[in-house]
């Protein structure tokens, strides 16, 4: 019996009797989740901390309009600040022209970055070439932004002058010109400005990854299409797109991702202007959080991306597994 | 009346007195140490405290980065000055004001982008002028000061009598033409137009556009354009189209009195038939402007004038610096005259309003922080003091170009002098060939000074306009200026423009 401060005495256990109570409860508690669950845990709680709170607040606060000044309080305003959005034109404008930015950019680095990599794909000066290509990806975007901005600069710029006098641009000026580019339906020679820029810094991104895609097509299939006589295009059309769709469809959802955050190249080329054809959805709800400080207007937006990125997402991987469970089943 | 002698003696030994301080007043290195002297330990009390100055990089900021070991000394408080682009400093300061945060305990204050929002989070500036514990300037820093009317449009806001700021430096515009380019030129205008090639105060805008046209037919291989424009989306937009709506019927978009501003200032006045007007003559200039007018900004104008492209700018006096610097200049080396902004056209103005020389400009203040600590706002409070003071202002101008805003630094004699180009004084530098066999060897050592003359005459009423302070600036100035760039791009008429900004605008203000 052991003696309890109060006086009263209470059952004796024994150390071997605690340690296995100990144990129980551990091992019931470490049973609550899988392992795997359990290592991540800390992660998990930290990155919780630092997302769903904001998260969270980010949805509180699209219901209200935010105070201002000092002394004054934020004011409910209920589903206000989604519905305005309705008929707002900058809003309008910048959902279309986010996808018109998703579709070029998208297109032209896939295209070119994918045909790049099989043109140096296991080429004598490879490693070369990969230095050679991917440096305006170790630039900054923004300094990406200031050397285009001196490129295509009217007085001295020398991508003005190639535009110029290739014929390939009508038109005095290039970052003031919201005329549309070539055709009518193409959005303003400002904006293919921007996704020139755009495309310069990322297709490199694209090739890498396609190049690390190719390395991994199975030289035996390659084998096999050249013994039947197929041409470099076939073979690529049936073994090699195959091999590196997956790896294609995470370059498009990387390129996806940055292209709903970076305003970095918009804000030092064009501010959004001329007449708002470059103010895509994102410089748009820049605008409206850190220019007019309207945090609740801004958070409503910034909810509306944050659910198409997610949707847009989403859709990408659903492809990505779609594919893979397609080629388990197959084999 | 009977004196006795002891009360002469006392009277003359006053009017001594006064006359001592009186050299010492007007000496221009004097006054800071005078003041310092007797003030030594309550401008000392705050030594060892940190504080951050957030700053547009402007060249006072930058000289008073350079040269501020006085400060140090005087005050022993660290200062880290932090210089950024104006959209940067709004974005910074508002982040920290609404976050009621303090990390900055004085900004930069320009009056409508920084000023108009955030005044409510500024510290009233009387405040500290009546705390005994805080020493003073010798002129003091009361309206009489500075230049006219200089703290009613950096300091105070719609109807509250607090003052939230001091004028730290100033932005004026003026405009900045190529006089070698229009002798050379004369004859040629005069065969077209039958008249000579002048630039004067009575200059027109409808004949500024006659120039840009001149210029840009003629295709001369030392010049292209007539004139650089600031079109750009935002502040420099906004300033570039109020040069010259203003000055055609004193335009404004509200009825309120401009220096003070108004939080809910009603139905807008965009859509009128004056407004539709204007907005088409300014498509017009845009046209023959410099092509990349439509997306650049003060400073990008100012490339397009100094490499030559063009033969004019209305542009900001402390602009002058680097246009007169024959190392960056194709327009330096005495080729260009500062005037004051083009005026109105009776052609160009419905019914019967004025033509004035529309004058505007960017004051940029210096606030204290609201939400810094009390101990860190006074030790601001003294930096706010001597960046201000006569003394700093003097040292600024004269050796890196800064743009004062105290009267009596423009009435110092060295100064006066260099108003005139050909009484400036000059400062000589290492030779530099700006054309062939075109040498350069000396400088003006105020460049900014030359801008004074049509500053002090453009910054009174009629011919200057200061507004709109309004709360919602940010955001009006986007629509005023995005509807603006689609009518000089072709994707509305002058009139659906107008009428779309008077749409958005009294929305925005909820009319």
């Amino acid at each position: 019996m052991a003696h309890l401060k109060d006086g009263t005495m209470s059952q004796n256990v024994s150390p071997l009797q605690s340690e296995n109570a100990f144990s129980r409860l551990f091992d019931r508690i470490k049973g609550m989740l899988p392992f795997h669950l359990w290592i991540m845990l800390p992660t998990i709680i930290v990155l919780a901390a630092i997302t769903i709170y904001p998260f969270i607040w980010m949805i509180v606060m699209s219901f209200k309009e935010t105070a201002m000044n000092p002394g004054e309080s934020d004011i409910w305003v209920g589903l206000y600040n989604y519905t305005r959005l309705l008929d707002d034109e900058p809003f309008i404008n910048g959902v279309k022209l986010l996808l018109w930015y998703f579709l070029l950019c998208l297109s032209i680095e896939v295209l070119v970055g994918t045909s790049v990599a099989l043109l140096i794909n296991n080429v004598k000066w490879e490693n070369f070439f990969i230095i050679i290509f991917i440096m305006p990806m170790m630039v900054a975007p923004i300094i990406v932004g200031y050397l285009f901005r001196f490129l295509y600069n009217v007085s001295f710029g020398w991508g003005y002058w190639l535009l110029k006098s290739s014929g390939l641009m009508s038109g005095e000026t290039i970052l003031a010109n919201a005329k549309p580019w070539l055709f009518s339906f193409f959005p303003s020679t400002a904006f293919m400005a921007v996704v020139a820029a755009d495309v310069w810094e990322w297709t490199p991104l694209i090739i890498l990854i396609v190049l690390a895609g190719l390395k991994a097509v199975p030289q035996d299939q390659l084998e096999a299409a050249r013994v039947d006589g197929a041409g470099p295009v076939r073979t690529f059309l049936e073994v090699t797109l195959p091999n590196i769709k997956s790896v294609l469809l995470i370059a498009l959802v990387v390129r996806f991702m940055d292209n709903v955050r970076y305003i970095d190249l918009i804000y030092v080329l064009t501010k959004g202007g001329p007449a708002d054809t470059t103010k895509i959805l994102p410089f748009y709800l820049y605008n409206v959080s850190f220019r007019y400080f309207e945090f609740g207007r801004g958070a409503a937006i910034g909810f509306i991306l944050l659910l198409f990125t997610i949707f847009m997402g989403l859709f990408f991987v659903n492809v990505v597994f779609k594919k893979k469970k397609e080629v388990s089943n197959s084999g | 009346m009977d004196v006795t002698r002891r009360e002469a003696l006392k009277k003359i030994g006053l009017g001594g007195l006064v006359l001592v301080g009186g050299h010492i007043v007007k000496s221009p290195l004097g006054l800071t140490q005078l003041a310092h002297a007797s003030d030594d330990k309550k401008w000392k009390q705050f030594a060892g405290s940190k504080i951050v100055f957030m700053s547009e990089d402007t060249p006072p900021t930058a000289a008073i980065k350079s040269k501020i070991k006085p400060f140090l000394e005087l005050t022993g408080i660290d200062i880290e000055i932090i210089e950024e682009h104006l959209d940067i400093v709004a974005e910074k300061v508002g982040i920290d004001v609404r976050g009621r945060k303090g990390a900055y305990a004085c900004y930069y204050s320009q009056d409508k982008p920084i000023g108009a929002p955030f005044y409510k989070h500024a510290e009233d500036l009387r405040k500290f002028e009546k705390d005994p514990t805080l020493p003073k300037v010798p002129d003091g820093t009361g309206s009489d000061v500075w230049l006219h009317r200089f703290l009613d449009i950096t300091g105070r806001f719609y109807d509250d009598p607090k003052i939230a700021a001091y004028p730290y430096d100033n932005a004026v515009a003026v405009m900045m033409y190529r006089k070698d380019l229009f002798e050379k030129y004369s004859p040629n205008f005069e065969a077209e137009t039958g008249k000579p090639l002048v630039y004067t105060d009575k200059t027109t805008w409808k004949e500024v556009l006659e120039i840009c046209k001149f210029f840009k037919k003629a295709k001369f291989p030392d010049v292209k354009y007539g004139i650089a424009l600031q079109g750009r989306e935002g502040w420099g937009g906004q300033l570039d189209y109020q040069r010259v709506s203003y000055a055609n019927g004193m335009w404004l978009e509200w009825d309120f009195d401009d220096y003070f501003g108004a939080v809910n200032p009603g139905p807008c006045k965009w859509g009128d038939e004056q407004s539709i007007m204007t907005m088409g003559n300014y498509k017009e200039l845009m046209k023959y402007a410099h092509p990349d007018s439509l997306t650049n900004d003060w400073s990008g104008a100012n490339t397009a004038y100094i490499t030559g492209l063009a033969a004019m700018q209305p542009q900001y006096g402390e602009f002058a610096a680097v246009v007169e610097d024959p190392k960056q200049s194709k327009a330096a080396g005495g080729r260009t005259v500062y005037d004051l902004c083009p005026k109105g056209d009776p052609s160009w103005i419905v019914g019967n309003g004025k033509a004035v020389n529309g004058t505007n400009f960017g004051i940029g203040g210096i606030a204290i922080n609201h939400w810094a600590k009390p101990e860190l706002q006074k030790a601001a409070y003294l930096f706010a003091l001597w960046s201000t003071s006569h003394d700093t202002q003097y040292m600024v101008l004269k050796d890196v170009g800064g743009t004062p805003t105290r009267k009596s630094v423009f009435e110092m004699p060295d100064v006066k002098k260099a108003f005139v180009r050909a009484t400036a004084p000059m400062k000589k530098i290492k030779p530099v060939e700006m054309d062939k066999g075109v040498m350069v060897d000396k400088v003006p050592l105020m460049p900014n000074a030359l801008t004074y003359g049509p500053i002090l005459k453009g910054i009174w009423k009629p011919d200057t306009v200061v507004g709109p302070k309004v709360p919602k600036f940010n955001e009006y100035i986007q629509i005023q200026t995005s509807e603006i760039q689609k009518c000089v791009a072709g994707l509305k008429s002058p009139k659906e423009a107008c009428l779309e900004i008077k749409k958005k605008t009294d929305r925005l203000f909820r009319v």
